[in-house]
């Protein structure tokens, strides 16, 4: 049996099982008279994903001849990656658009060791290049950070 | 028609207009040629930047990027036996068996024509039938639609593949995340925890900006380190002959048709299209034997296949308002942020917007053939753009395009979410399509369903008293059993 394929489902499960107690808290309108009101559709969703994550893992419990799944389910790369793109949208919070991306872009180059410059130059050029087009042809406003915000207050 | 068929040309054509339909076709074609990247992500990526635009410019450049994309995925298919998207995988088998012999330019050229071919029939037949489609659909009412919605939902065990539970976990997760919010009847709040962000729901663009391009970008960041530098063979610049294309023509018109008909079925996307045309071109044709070892019959095929697919997706979008895959629900977000809501009465009370969409993809074509034949060795050179670089790229663009809907970080977080989601799911082999589709036609069943009940005083009679929405149940449960049959096939046929 593989562990990390009747992972999901089991987790799915839980979730599904927190949602039904959340759902029996939904109120109820005093003037409803359907016979179906707002906690049906997600009681039947969530009933329907416990059957299908059951059905899953009693799938993988009988299927005895694919080979079991060794490779990680992680590599450092695809680490990196998930707690990158996290930092990105934490740092872009506080710096704003333009400081963050070039941080950001710095600190991925940086992480795979590139030394050409040209990647470099890419990145500033990327930077301002969005900026300016979000700025001043889209005229749509990135964020400007927290911390630019205070310092203009 | 005519009228607003012809304005709606005049549109495309415009100083305003061209350019930046001739930059989502290129954007298109860039983003299709880089193996890994599909035309579904490059809708994603380049949507946010269509926010600012007003609706015709924004769905004139979402549509260039569509059509461009599809194309762009069989540069990378025929050059490096890597398809680009997964549309394209069928013309590995010719195409790069071409590049092989040193003809790719011929491929390519092939490829140019074929796709034209195909995405061209394919808007023309679009034009024809949609109209059709959509006056017959303003007879829908509460109960045809919710039985519509359920049809539209049984698009999700036709593009689960060979695992059918896992398609329906993750259309069960659409579901689920779309009752977030205040319940559309009664306005009560469902998983809303006291945050207002939550009130008015989870925002589609967020989440497949995560789901398609965040996801994606971070699958790809695993094997970025280990890739080889992409290097071409040699080849000659010399394109199709007279008689290439005088011997492909009734092929990529054929498959064109075949694939505009595969394109408008719900849940047959350009993948299955471009294989369905190669098997009945090597079916139909006297020498069999040459398919897989450079016929350009196999190619063309394959390619007016997949392009031929572009129009017929858009019929039930825009007809029906219900996506038939992933790439047109992308598009039918796009709709929604223009404020336009897809579906018959788009065509009665915004026709302008809809022969705008029909005139583009007819120009999007004929600036897909010129781009295609005049930049071949341009986008030989795209293959080449190292991945190392493009994905922190996309990483930022998916961030600024999911704040940009509504200035909100609150956003940002959850695209961030969906991609960490979406990236898991792939990990365990689930598809990621069918979330955002239930996504889609989860409020429209639900709030339909409960309208209907309303209007038959909570009698459940109107699922067989009016014959639409019976013949839609109808196909319902059919598709519902042809989906298992199929899994099925495929599942004894792995084993």
């Amino acid at each position: 049996m593989n562990v990390k394929k009747i992972l999901l489902p089991s987790v799915i499960i839980v979730i599904s099982v927190v949602a039904l107690y959340f759902i029996s808290q939904f109120s109820v309108p005093n003037f409803q008279d359907a016979s179906v009101g707002s906690k049906f559709f997600p009681t039947a969703i969530a009933v329907l994903q416990i059957i299908i994550c059951f059905f899953i893992i009693l799938g993988e419990l009988l299927d005895t001849e694919s080979e079991s799944d060794s490779a990680p389910f992680l590599n450092k790369y695809s680490l990196f990656g998930a707690v990158f793109i996290i930092g990105y949208a934490t740092t872009i919070y506080f710096l704003g658009y333009f400081l963050a991306t070039l941080l950001a872009f710095g600190v991925y180059l940086l992480f795979f060791r590139t030394k050409n410059l040209y990647y470099y130059l890419v990145a500033i050029v990327f930077t301002v290049v969005i900026y300016y087009v979000f700025a001043n042809v889209f005229y749509v406003a990135l964020p400007e950070g927290l911390l630019t915000e205070l310092l203009y207050d | 028609m005519i009228d607003h068929l012809f304005n709606g040309l005049l549109t495309a054509l415009s100083f305003d207009i061209l350019p930046i339909l001739i930059f989502g076709v290129v954007g298109g074609i860039t983003l299709g040629a880089m193996p890994g990247l599909t035309a579904t992500m490059g809708v994603a990526i380049l949507l946010p930047f269509t926010f600012g635009m007003d609706s015709t410019a924004a769905l004139v450049m979402l549509i260039g990027v569509y059509i461009g994309g599809i194309y762009g995925g069989s540069i990378a298919a025929i050059l490096l036996n890597t398809p680009g998207t997964p549309a394209s995988a069928a013309s590995v088998l010719d195409g790069y068996t071409l590049t092989k012999k040193g003809q790719a330019a011929r491929a390519l050229s092939i490829s140019a024509i074929s796709s034209f071919s195909g995405g061209f029939i394919s808007t023309v037949l679009l034009i024809l039938f949609a109209p059709i489609l959509a006056n017959f659909a303003l007879r829908f009412n509460a109960p045809e639609y919710f039985a519509l919605a359920l049809f539209g939902l049984t698009i999700i065990c036709s593009i689960s593949g060979s695992n059918l539970l896992k398609g329906l976990l993750a259309g069960s997760i659409g579901l689920l995340v779309s009752t977030v919010g205040l319940d559309p009847i009664t306005s009560v709040p469902r998983f809303t925890f006291g945050m207002m962000d939550l009130y008015s729901g989870i925002s589609i663009i967020p989440v497949l900006i995560g789901l398609f391009a965040l996801s994606e970008a971070l699958t790809q960041l695993e094997s970025v380190v280990t890739e080889k530098k992409q290097t071409l063979r040699n080849f000659s610049l010399k394109m199709l002959s007279r008689k290439d294309l005088k011997e492909i023509t009734p092929t990529a018109v054929k498959s064109g048709v075949l694939g505009t008909v595969i394109g408008s079925v719900p849940g047959a996307g350009a993948d299955i299209s471009s294989f369905v045309c190669y098997n009945e071109a090597k079916r139909a044709s006297k020498t069999p034997e040459e398919f897989g070892n450079g016929s350009i019959k196999g190619l063309s095929a394959a390619e007016a296949g997949n392009n031929g697919v572009t129009g017929g997706a858009l019929v039930p979008l825009l007809t029906l308002g219900v996506p038939g895959d992933a790439v047109t629900a992308v598009l039918l977000g796009a709709l929604v942020i223009q404020g336009l809501t897809p579906g018959p009465l788009l065509f009665t009370h915004n026709p302008e917007v809809v022969y705008n969409i029909f005139s583009s993809m007819l120009v999007a074509n004929i600036v897909m053939l010129i781009v295609g034949l005049i930049g071949i060795r341009f986008f030989c050179k795209i293959i080449e753009i190292p991945r190392i670089l493009m994905i922190p790229i996309i990483m930022f663009l998916s961030v600024i395009g999911a704040y940009s809907i509504n200035n909100s970080m609150f956003d940002i977080g959850v695209a961030v979410f969906f991609g960490l989601l979406g990236f898991t799911l792939l990990k365990c082999r689930v598809p990621l399509s069918p979330i955002l589709i239930a996504m889609i036609l989860g409020p429209m069943a639900e709030t339909n369903l409960r309208k209907s009940l309303l209007m038959y005083e909570n009698s459940w009679s109107f699922l067989y008293d009016r014959p639409i929405a019976l013949f839609f149940l109808v196909l319902t449960a059919l598709s519902i059993y042809s989906a298992v049959k199929f899994s099925q096939k495929k599942k004894k046929a792995a084993a």
